[in-house]
């Protein structure tokens, strides 16, 4: 079973007269463990097209499935109950909630999957070690720098065991050793986890890494390179 | 919980704007309680000077007196004092007789109201006969002594041990006068008093309208003024000694002083509602500024997967807290505040000073403790504040993850 699987999706928006074809008639299949990235120009619909895989946003034709689910026909309740389960999403501004440490950041997510309180910790602090965040449990995002903040996104996305990981330009505001980083740690997950990743980015870093590199022009994928 | 800490924390993200409308719920909440006690405690202070000045608690009158004031509507009063000295709950009973007649003195006549009345019974309660209203002279002992209002009194040119003669028509349409001598003078600042009021021995009125042994009026004042309504039931036995007399509660026997309470409680519910129309517009407004500053948060918490009844939680966790904390310093204050002015009480003789009531009220107001409005008042606040983020919960609900994510 493919972790996504994308057939004939197009999104088209308005914009003043004319019809942009955000994403114009994508095929794509994830197989389960992938480390795959969306390569292009800015314009060029990976964001729309994370968003459609993510259920943020409806196709207006074609079928989506994520892990073996056909989201098409799913109410937006349904939607965000799948997000919550199988679903980590890392933005490229980290969106990390302010008033809340650390520790509650990743937490936040628990609690809304109803995982009772006792559990928390022991499912939080190993993946805060991993990433680097132990010292940091307590800390608040503005006192971390972009490449902390960025790692708690990470340890956000990954907390509730989401079988598929978005990451919309995740290094974008990194610098490159830090983004080495962070690229290094997801890829630590989703070789002992066997979570599958799908990235946009324009990074050449993030190309060197990923197993599979999905190139985009004009809202279609114009080239599809594995590398194993 | 989590839910709450956000909301908590949240809070104390823009100090000012959550201070300013902690404020406002604190002040409104404040200014309700006060207000309402205040009122309660100048109200039943007016109620009690009412009810001892005027009819009771319940007032006794023959048929039909209440509405036309025939002089010749008097029952024999010793039956029904005998019966009520018997009653447990009876504190007090004033037998009356009103005459509207002619006062003479040797300058002139002035028309007025004369009240025969037991001054052996009354004196320490009627807040007619307080002392600190006599402005000359005092309670009369003997039969012919009468006291009367300043006004009359400087009208008619006559002082303390002066005479006077009381004209009138008897309960037959003769006419009948006697002769009084003036033992005190009040001043009480309410004019129909001062200027048309004489207090007079009940049997020496009673006999000059050729009535001797009867009243018109029999004020009872209760143990407990809260017990009108069974002492009111328990009264028909003893009435039956005298056919033709009837019972009334207060408010029945004196529609005015009813009346004003009914429209201080009605401006009361006004003011009330006026403080809790801006406590819900600044609560919306707090709650939807401090939501629309959080689009890109809430956009995240859709996005990854937060349902909408935990976001609505979170909102209305917000409002809670803030009216919670706001009512609860509100009522803190209005009870610290309370506590003194329960006791010391407020001094209104400046604001009261020429306002004419028609009650002679002590200016000192003590303020009182309406308990249930309190504990109403409260939860309306918190009730309000939820209904008030209602708004801004729709708002954050709208918001769609995909253009609240987007950094272009
Ligand atoms: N909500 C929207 N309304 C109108 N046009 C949009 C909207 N979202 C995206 N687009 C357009 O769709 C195209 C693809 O955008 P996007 O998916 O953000 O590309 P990328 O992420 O590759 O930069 C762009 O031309 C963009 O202007
Ligand atoms: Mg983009």
């Amino acid at each position: 079973m493919n972790a996504i699987a994308l057939s004939g999706v197009k999104k088209f928006y308005r914009e003043g007269d004319g019809i942009v074809h955000a994403v114009d008639g994508v095929d794509l299949t994830l197989a389960p463990g992938e480390f795959a990235s969306l390569a292009g120009p800015s314009g060029s619909g990976k964001t729309t097209l994370l968003n459609l895989i993510g259920g943020l946003d409806r196709p207006d034709s074609g079928t989506l499935a994520i892990d073996g689910v056909f989201t098409n026909d799913r109410s937006d309740d349904q939607l965000a109950e799948l997000r919550l389960q199988k679903i980590g999403f890392v933005f490229q501004a980290y969106n990390l909630i302010p008033v809340l440490t650390v520790f509650e950041n990743v937490q936040f997510v628990l609690q809304a999957q109803g995982v009772p309180e006792r559990e928390h910790s022991d499912r939080i602090a190993p993946i805060l070690a991993e990433l680097g965040l132990a010292e940091m449990a307590h800390r608040f995002p503005t006192q971390l720098s972009g490449g902390q903040q960025q790692r708690v996104a990470v340890a956000r996305a990954i907390v509730g065991n989401p079988t598929i990981v978005l990451a919309d330009e995740p290094t974008a505001n990194l610098d490159s050793d830090t983004a080495a980083a962070l690229l290094e740690m997801m890829r630590r997950l989703n070789r002992h986890q066997g979570i599958t990743f799908l990235f946009s980015s324009h990074d050449p870093m993030v190309f060197d890494r990923a197993s599979r590199v999905i190139k985009m022009r004009d809202g279609k994928i114009h080239e599809d390179a594995r590398r194993d | 919980m989590l839910w709450v800490k956000i909301a908590w924390r949240n809070l104390w993200r823009n100090r000012r704007r959550t201070g300013i409308q902690l404020a406002v719920i604190i002040g409104s909440m404040f200014l309700s309680v006060f207000y309402i006690n205040f009122a309660d405690g100048a109200l039943a202070t007016m109620v009690r000077a009412g009810v001892r000045s005027g009819s009771g608690d319940i007032a006794i009158y023959r048929q039909g007196y209440l509405s036309d004031r025939r002089l010749s509507d008097t029952f024999p009063a010793a039956p029904i004092l005998a019966g009520l000295a018997r009653d447990p709950d009876v504190a007090q009973v004033f037998p009356r007789v009103r005459v509207p007649g002619l006062l003479q003195s040797a300058y002139g006549s002035r028309p007025a109201e004369a009240e025969g009345l037991d001054f052996g019974r009354e004196a320490g309660t009627n807040p007619l006969l307080d002392r600190k209203y006599f402005v000359a002279g005092g309670l009369p002992h003997g039969p012919t002594g009468i006291v009367l209002g300043q006004t009359l009194a400087r009208n008619l040119k006559v002082k303390v041990k002066n005479k006077v003669v009381w004209m009138a028509q008897d309960a037959r349409g003769q006419i009948a006068s006697g002769l009084f001598r003036v033992s005190g003078i009040i001043h009480t600042d309410v004019g129909a008093v001062d200027a048309g009021m004489v207090m007079a021995p009940r049997e020496a009125m009673a006999s000059l309208i050729g009535r001797a042994g009867q009243v018109h009026e029999i004020a009872v004042l209760l143990k407990d003024p809260q017990q009108a309504s069974p002492a009111l039931a328990r009264l028909g036995p003893i009435l039956k000694a005298v056919p033709g007399t009837r019972a009334y509660p207060w408010q029945r026997a004196m529609p005015d002083l009813a009346s004003l309470i009914e429209i201080s409680a009605a401006k009361q519910k006004f003011t009330v509602f006026i403080l809790f129309v801006i406590v819900a517009i600044g609560t919306l407004n707090t709650m939807l500024m401090s939501v629309m500053e959080r689009t890109r948060e809430f956009g995240m918490m859709r996005a990854i997967g937060i349902s909408k009844r935990a976001i609505r939680q979170m909102i209305m966790a917000e409002a809670l807290v803030l009216s919670m904390v706001g009512a609860a310093g509100g009522l803190v204050l209005a009870i610290l505040v309370g506590l003194r002015t329960s006791t010391a009480g407020i001094d209104m003789s400046g604001v009261l000073k020429g306002m004419d009531v028609g009650i002679a009220v002590d200016p000192i107001i003590k303020t009182g403790w309406d308990w249930p409005v309190t504990a109403a008042l409260f939860a309306g606040t918190v009730v309000l504040c939820l209904v008030a983020s209602l708004y801004p919960v729709r708002w954050a609900l709208k918001i769609r993850p995909a253009d609240a994510m987007r950094t272009y």
